[in-house]
């Protein structure tokens, strides 16, 4: 065991995760925008609009991430002559799964806020409009914390998946470099290590925000 | 024209329910109620549960809807559309069982929402004011708390001051004092009764029958979704021949809490 | 032109046999895994919340390791790495099973630790209060109500499950998404297959993600 070739090469395996920060981090904030979108015509859309959005959330949560995301890098060729590179079908794959898991998030918890809180802000004279900007969102975004933080950590876990359409995140930079110095056990248990530190601590640090703030999300 | 014309008031009514009818599938909730509230008028409607009477309160500013019958608000009917509904519900109060405090605003916060969000004044004026009633209600000192670290008493208050804001023409309270603890809801009768002591028109549902007895001008005893009863508390609470109206004031706790001076 | 002429879907029927294999690889690896998670992960979250550090530290680390590493780099380390570095070579169905176990155990582990921690301390009191023994305690009295709230998110667990075992395809084991990837490669009938795949695995899978929607209704408890 010699973890030299680890530190030898870490300018290789940092490209990849910088590719990896970069497509987990575009991933999220276009997930968490698809999110807002359908969870919130999901919660208080008109109901043609509500049933398309729900179709969606239904169809992409029973696909495999694995399976969206080879459709999206080889069907668009043969369907339109035109497709993505392997970097944007990696973020818009991701996007495109988990932000249907956003959806979710959103829509229970723009739900979870009671009636009467509602009530409270419509008997004030607030239109329907003003109540969900100025009192269901706030508060709903606060009780989300913890699940989306788990979603985020799901994106970053997923990116990893990118590596069989070759795009050159980290995982398929720990691969090339394996093929190359046939060190696989120090490269893949670093590989692994950096995406655990990764991911528990976007969960840990939003756990800990939550704890701060979790009262004023609950009525 | 008030379907209980009693000679003497001059004060024009300011709600008037005639004839509401609500049902929920088969299950009928109220069966024609009529009646009304002048200004300046403190009005308890009192009841078995099950009676209808929250979700009467709730018609008059259109949380609930009603089946058949008219609501008249200062002289015209309820709208219908949730746009007029919101400008009426702006000169109405209405305080909660469970408070409804928004969580994620301070108890300032809470109570100049209403006032910049719906009727557009200045922050500056708007905190001002707030202060004020956060003062009326004994918790100015608590401008910057969230309602969380609040006890339920002070939280009501809140709501109170809150409701106040908006400079209503009627003020609803729904079970006000049901969700608190019992050494709490002296507190909070006692803003009531300062309030109904300014003039407020007041329609109040509640359980404290002591209360009625003392602040109401009138009160209306409602009964699987009938008025049974209606008139000054003497007249209802004391010396009712109805048996209807007898049966209930047994049922009732009559040692409840007396209305006290808010405490910060 | 339109490329729908030049689609030819018989690709699906003549390789039927082989996707169906495929697809009852799916589901008896998600079976299995999903028992040895619900074994494994009883194990982490009884030892997390028995009391002794010595025991909850480590349930703790392995729980949140295995839950914040990716699926695919477990499988890798467990089907390549472990054979490069010690003496143990499995199979490649065997290496999936290691890897999805390890991933679904730690997943019911945080699950029903949190149905454990759901049930309010007076419940376990009261049995005390009554002569209960601690474990007494725990197995009539805690274990019976967290049961109803562990249903509802083991079930999301089992279809999250069934739809990861696709990434056992890149160690090679024949499941219905390495059937399909199989199929492609001789036939160069990439759309057809992917798109057949997308619906098998979306006609296999909506009826589990609704049954869940169900649970999830139905055992709903409220406090």
């Amino acid at each position: 065991m010699n973890f030299d070739v680890v530190l030898d090469n870490r300018d290789f395996l940092l490209d990849g995760l910088r590719v990896t920060v970069f497509i987990s981090a575009l991933a999220i904030v276009i997930s968490l925008a698809i999110g807002l979108l359908v969870g919130g015509v999901r919660a208080y859309g008109p109901r043609p609009l509500a049933a398309v959005a729900a179709v969606y959330v239904d169809v992409v949560r029973s696909i495999p991430f694995l399976v969206i995301l080879m459709w999206l890098f080889f069907a668009p060729p043969i369907m339109l002559g035109v497709g993505l590179s392997p970097l944007w079908t990696a973020v818009a794959a991701l996007a495109v799964h988990e932000g249907a898991y956003f959806a979710e998030i959103f829509r229970a918890g723009l739900l979870s806020v009671r009636a009467g809180q509602t009530q409270a802000g419509l008997a004030m004279g607030m239109t329907k409009m003003l109540v969900i900007r100025r009192i269901v969102v706030p508060q709903a975004t606060i009780r989300m914390l913890p699940p989306l933080a788990t979603y985020c950590g799901a994106i970053v876990q997923k990116s990893a998946v990118t590596s069989v359409i070759a795009v050159e995140e980290m995982t398929r930079q720990a691969q090339l470099l394996t093929s190359v110095t046939y060190r696989p056990f120090e490269i893949f248990t670093s590989v692994m290590v950096v995406y655990a530190v990764i991911v528990y601590s976007l969960i840990w640090a939003v756990e800990a925000v939550y704890k701060r703030l979790a009262p004023r999300g609950a009525s | 024209m008030s379907m209980l014309a009693n000679g003497e008031a001059l004060a024009p009514d300011i709600l008037v329910f005639d004839g509401v009818v609500k049902s929920y599938g088969e299950a009928p909730v109220l069966q024609g109620v009529s009646f009304s509230v002048k200004a300046g008028e403190v009005v308890c409607v009192v009841g078995p549960s099950g009676s209808g009477k929250s979700t009467l309160l709730r018609c008059v500013n259109g949380l609930e809807k009603f089946t058949a019958g008219r609501i008249l608000f200062e002289g015209a009917e309820l709208p219908t559309s949730e746009r007029s509904l919101a400008q009426i519900r702006q000169r109405i109060g209405m305080v909660f069982q469970h408070f409804e405090l928004f969580p994620h605003m301070t108890v300032l916060g809470n109570v100049v929402e209403g006032p910049v969000q719906v009727l557009g004044e200045s922050k500056a004026s708007a905190r001002a004011r707030g202060l004020e009633l956060l003062a009326k209600v004994g918790l100015e000192s608590k401008q910057h708390e969230r309602p969380a670290n609040l006890s339920g008493g002070q939280q009501q208050r809140v709501a109170i001051a809150r409701a106040l804001a908006m400079r209503p023409d009627l003020m609803l309270f729904d079970e006000a004092t049901s969700a608190l603890d019992p050494q709490m809801v002296g507190e909070v009768l006692g803003v009531m009764k300062q309030l109904a002591d300014d003039g407020m028109t007041m329609l109040i549902v509640t359980h404290e029958m002591g209360f009625a007895k003392r602040v109401a001008d009138r009160v209306v005893v409602l009964d699987q979704g009938q008025v049974i009863a209606s008139g000054p508390p003497s007249d209802v609470l004391e010396n009712s021949a109805n048996p209807r109206v007898r049966e209930f004031l047994q049922q009732v706790r009559w040692d409840g809490a007396e209305a006290e001076a808010p405490r910060t | 032109m339109n490329f729908l002429d030049n689609l030819d879907w018989s690709v699906i029927p003549s390789n039927a046999d082989l996707l169906w294999s495929g697809v009852q690889l799916t589901v008896v690896l998600t079976f299995v895994t999903m028992i040895l998670s619900i074994i494994f992960g009883t194990v982490l979250a009884v030892l997390r919340v028995c009391g002794y550090r010595v025991l909850s530290w480590p349930s703790a680390f392995v729980v949140n390791f295995f839950r914040s590493v990716p699926l695919l780099l477990l499988l890798f380390w467990v089907f390549y790495v472990l054979p490069a570095t010690t003496d143990i070579r499995l199979s490649p169905f065997l290496a999936a099973l290691v890897g999805l176990s390890a991933c679904g155990s730690a997943y019911v582990a945080e699950v029903i630790r949190a149905g454990i921690l759901s049930i309010r301390k007076g419940q376990r009191e009261a049995a005390l209060a009554l002569g209960m023994t601690r474990s007494k305690a725990f197995l009539r009295i805690t274990m019976p109500q967290a049961v109803r709230r562990v249903i509802p998110p083991l079930a999301t667990i089992w279809v999250s499950l069934f739809k990861d075992t696709s990434l056992v395809s890149t160690i090679g084991v024949a499941d219905l998404s390495h059937a399909a990837l199989s199929v492609r490669a001789q036939t160069f009938r990439v759309f057809e297959i992917l798109t057949a795949l997308a619906v098998i695995y979306l006609l296999l899978a909506y009826p589990q993600a609704k049954l869940t929607d169900w649970l999830h209704r139905r055992l709903r408890v409220e406090e």
